[in-house]
Formats: structure tokens, C-alpha cells, sequence
């Protein structure tokens, strides 16, 4: 309103943009994927802000940049949530922005991980998995198959494809004498999601590892054993090359290995590449660096999070390169949220809509 | 590729297409090169391009400009045809590294043109459906407004605010962490 009565005195008009809807929308198209884009250049004019909340536009927008920037992390506090925002300002959400559903009285809600920008909580008093839209806001409650006991459900996995949000949920699986959980978020590769398994014996003289496999399109579960290593700290991937990866860490790093199949269908870990923690050192010289845990994978940036003595860290598959990203605390879990973030309200990442779909 | 319309190997080779911009002016090009531009494909393909492509919409100075992207770009598919066929020789990947390196420098130089330009080369890449124009052009100005703020985006391309102070309130009230 204010501007257009100042203009400046001796310089020629500055050219208009074509008066064109389709132009405008090509060039939108082609902001950054960054938070503040579209909230910002919304304000600009009518026109911009209709074009910029119209969703069609939005699924374009996403359509044509892929990959959602990572905004940060749902700290998991012993199931209190709270957003840990990684961007610098504009793009940095403040934690306010994002409240998660509440655990009702006694009820315990427990996180359980976040794809295609829906974020998904077990409510183990009311046996009911809760899809969660943080930028939306809407939340949808579906309730766990028949037969899952509430105390039971240790990991789900969410994913929207399309517009749909699905929910897939595990149970814990028995054999013998064996106590078995899901730890860390499930990673998406192809269409089969991998979990690591962690088991313990009765006894608890013995802990072991495997991968479990869930098939989207034959809706079956396998297990594929951990490469033969003791290292600790499996955590699955999806390599460069679209195929299951694992990530361990040693003495030394991290070391990646690669799942390759060979033509009668038979499976083996072929070792990656050796990630040297002594790398980070280059930032601080004098701090010797532990990692402590893996916290989980960004499908959409090929990225992994590990948690150490010096902070949260960030490591690109690709380029191996590292980036700090926040202190960290070593006694909270750090779900990392990726998603695109549109103009107006109700935009975001995947929808809330979701169904319970079981095998396990 | 050759037309549909001639099954003659010499005259696809040397095919040579006339188009004419608003202000009559004639530009000979290869059909490899008129072919970047989707539109003028598909009148080639209906076989109406005798006596001359008329392009109402496209003045000779912006034309022309489009044509010298058009050959450049055009000799880059041709080079990269060619080497497809022979990619694990580490040479000719070293060779079409240099080819894309002079090919982003093109780009570079192609952009630095005034912003009335750039809108119309914008205008004439859109009608004529050329998608690596459209691209590069449009994120040029997408690029200009990265990181500003409303208000200076106004101020650039000379844009009236007309929302209303409650419209305008309420972005900023849903958003307000992007405006800080």
C-alpha cells in the first residue's frame, strides 16, 4: 500500500512481469523450497497469493523440486515432543509452531517417526496409531488391528503416496526365547520398508541384530540377517544405488555396507564405504568425537543422523560431508522431519488421511 | 530427427526451416535447431511449415536471441548423442564435461540482459514451448526474488500491493516466523 506512492524519482519504470498466470506459476515453481518461499512472496500482491495457495500448485511445486528440505527434529522426551528447529532465520520454525498430540491423562503416546512430512504416535492406552499433519495441524486416529496388544506396538511406519497416508504397524515377533523390538524409524526403499531388529535373549546373555522386511506390494514380512560384524549401531539405509544399505559404527567410524542380490535371489552385505569420525575432528581439534547413536535416515536427502558427544550431526551418503546441526542431548530421541511448507493454511506435506494396514 | 513429412536422408540432414517474426523479418534455421521449440515441431510434424513459420508473437530482436540459444543447445543434444554410445571411454566423458561446462558459461551469458529482455524471452519461450529456455529464464527471476522481502519485491518488478490490510494480517499471522 505504502509503496507505490514513493516512486523513485529518476529511474525508468522498472519493467512489469508478463500479465500471465502460467508465467507467474513458472517462475513460482522455481523458488527455493525453503519454508519462508511461498509465505513470503504470497504477500506480495492479490494475484500472487491466489496463484501460491491454490493446491494444485503446490503439488506442482512439490512435484518439481522432489526432495523436502530437512526443518529440523521432534525431540522425544521420555513422550514429551517438542520441534527442534535446524534452518537459519527465515526459514527457522519456531517449536510453537508445531503442537504435537497430547497423551490424555494416563494414556502413554509414543512416538514412533515421520515420512512424507506426516509424522506418526502410538496411543497405547486407547490402541490406536495417530497420524499427525504438524503443518496442517490435523491429526487422525486409526485404530491397531485386531489382536495387537497396546504394550506391543513398538514401530509403525507412515507414508503417503498420492494424497493417501497409509499406516503399517509391527508387533513384537516371539520365537523361542527371545525378547524382540524395533528401535529406530524404518526406511523406505523401493517399496519394501526395513526395520532393525533388536533382540535379547531371556536370559540376556545374548543381544542380536537382523533387518526386517516389509513388502508394500506382497504385504509380507522377512528377516535378512546383519552382516557379520559386532559393531553396533545398525542402522538401515537406502545406498546411491536405490538398494538397502547399513550403516555400523567401529572403533574407527562408521562403516556402510550394501545389500547386492545376486541372480538366484540370494542376498549378502558387501562393505560401502568407511566414514572416519576423525573428519569432524577438523572442526574441533581438541575434542575427541564418540558416537553415541545413529538416530535415523532422511530418505529424501540421502542423509543420516548421528547423535555424538559433540552434537547432532548430519552425513550426506553422497559426499560423506558433515554438517552440525544442534547440541543434542544424549538422553532424548531426535526424529528428523523433512517437508515442503506452502502459502496459506492446510498445506504441507501429506495429507491426514491414513488406514491401519497389519501382516505382522 | 527427420521430419515425418520428408523420407529423403539428404533433405533431413540439411533440412532448413524459415521462420518469420512479427516484424517480417526471415531467419533460416536447421530443423535440429527449430525442433528444441515443441510448437514448432508439431507444426513440422503436420507438415504446414512451406513458405515459412509466421511467429506473430515474437519480435526479431528477442527471434533472434532464441535462435542463438537454440543452436547452441542444439549442438549440445547432438554431442551428447553421439557420445552416449562410447560412455566408458573416460576421454570422451572428460569431453563432454568441458562441453558442459562451456555450455553453463552460454547460459550465464545468455541471462545478462536487461529485465524487459528476459520477460520476453520468457513470453516467446512459453508460446514456442521450449522447455530449457522456460527453465533457465524463469529461474533467473525466480533467483532475484530468493531471500527478499515482500516488500522489495514490489519495489523491483513495480508491483501494486492490493491486499487488504486484513488479508495481509492474516499471512502474516499464520507465517509470522518468515517475515523476522
Amino acid at each position: 500500500m505504502s509503496e507505490g506512492t514513493t516512486s523513485p524519482a529518476l529511474e525508468p519504470e522498472p519493467a512489469p512481469l508478463p500479465d500471465d498466470d502460467d508465467i507467474h506459476r513458472e517462475i513460482f515453481l522455481r523458488l527455493p523450497p525453503l519454508p519462508s518461499s511461498l509465505p513470503r512472496a504470497s504477500l506480495v500482491c492479490k494475484r500472487w497469493r491466489r496463484l501460491l495457495s491454490d493446491p494444485d500448485f503446490l503439488r506442482r511445486f512439490r512435484a518439481h523440486h522432489r526432495a523436502p528440505p530437512l526443518l529440523g527434529f521432534f525431540a522425544d522426551e521420555d513422550g514429551d515432543i517438542e520441534f527442534v528447529p535446524t534452518l537459519r532465520r527465515p526459514d527457522r520454525i519456531p517449536s510453537a509452531r508445531f503442537s504435537p498430540p497430547r497423551r490424555d491423562g494416563a494414556g502413554y503416546l509414543s512416538f514412533l517417526g515421520c515420512r512424507h512430512g506426516l509424522a506418526l504416535f502410538a496411543d497405547h492406552a486407547r490402541l490406536e496409531a495417530v497420524v499427525w499433519n504438524p503443518i496442517a495441524g490435523g491429526q487422525r486416529r486409526v485404530p491397531f488391528p485386531p489382536g495387537f496388544n497396546g504394550e506391543h506396538v513398538y514401530k509403525g511406519a507412515v507414508l503417503s503416496s498420492s494424497g493417501d497416508g497409509h499406516v503399517h504397524g509391527g508387533g513384537p515377533l516371539t520365537p523361542s526365547n527371545w525378547y524382540w523390538c524395533i528401535v529406530l524409524p524404518g526406511v523406505l526403499v523401493r517399496n519394501q520398508i526395513y526395520w532393525v531388529l533388536f533382540g535379547t535373549s531371556v536370559d540376556n546373555l545374548e543381544i542380536d541384530l537382523d533387518i526386517i522386511e516389509f513388502d508394500l506390494d506382497r504385504q509380507s514380512l522377512s528377516v535378512i540377517q546383519k552382516p557379520d560384524t559386532n559393531d553396533p549401531g545398525l542402522q538401515a539405509l537406502r545406498t546411491e544405488d536405490n538398494k538397502l544399505g547399513l550403516a555400523t559404527l567401529s572403533k574407527q567410524g562408521i562403516q556402510l555396507w550394501q545389500r547386492e542380490t545376486n541372480s538366484d535371489g540370494v542376498g549378502r552385505w558387501v562393505p560401502l564405504k568407511t566414514i572416519e569420525l576423525d573428519k569432524l575432528r577438523a572442526i574441533s581439534p581438541s575434542m575427541r568425537i564418540c558416537p553415541a547413536t545413529i538416530l535415523g535416515f532422511d530418505e529424501d536427502n540421502n542423509a543420516f543422523f548421528i547423535c555424538t558427544n559433540m552434537g547432532l550431526y548430519m552425513i550426506q551418503l553422497e559426499s560423506l560431508q558433515f554438517t552440525r546441526l544442534l547440541d543434542g542431548d544424549p538422553f532424548t530421541a531426535y526424529y528428523p522431519y523433512t517437508s515442503f511448507y506452502g502459502a496459506g493454511l492446510g498445506v504441507g506435506g501429506g495429507d491426514d488421511r491414513a488406514e491401519v494396514s497389519n501382516n505382522a | 530427427m527427420a521430419s515425418a513429412g520428408s523420407g529423403d536422408e539428404k533433405a533431413a540432414a540439411a533440412a532448413m526451416i524459415t521462420l518469420i517474426s512479427s516484424d517480417n523479418e526471415k531467419f533460416e534455421v536447421t530443423e535440429a535447431t527449430a525442433t528444441l521449440s515443441q510448437t514448432i515441431r508439431h507444426m513440422i510434424e503436420d507438415g504446414c511449415t512451406d513458405g515459412g513459420v509466421p511467429l506473430p508473437n515474437v519480435t526479431s530482436k528477442i527471434l533472434a536471441r532464441v535462435i542463438e540459444y537454440c543452436k547452441k543447445h542444439a549442438t549440445a543434444a547432438a554431442g551428447e548423442e553421439g557420445s552416449s554410445s562410447s560412455f566408458s571411454d573416460a576421454a570422451f566423458l572428460e569431453v563432454d564435461r568441458a562441453f558442459l561446462e562451456e555450455l553453463e558459461e552460454f547460459d550465464d551469458a545468455f541471462l545478462e540482459v536487461d529485465r524487459a529482455t528476459l520477460f520476453d524471452l520468457i513470453l516467446a519461450a512459453n508460446y514456442l514451448d521450449i522447455k530449457g529456455l522456460l527453465n533457465l529464464t524463469c529461474q533467473k527471476v525466480a533467483d532475484s526474488v530468493k531471500g527478499k522481502t515482500p516488500e522489495q519485491i514490489r519495489e523491483m518488478y513495480n508491483i501494486v500491493n492490493d491486499l487488504t490490510p486484513e488479508e495481509e494480517a492474516e499471512i502474516r499471522r499464520e507465517t509470522q516466523w518468515a517475515f523476522e
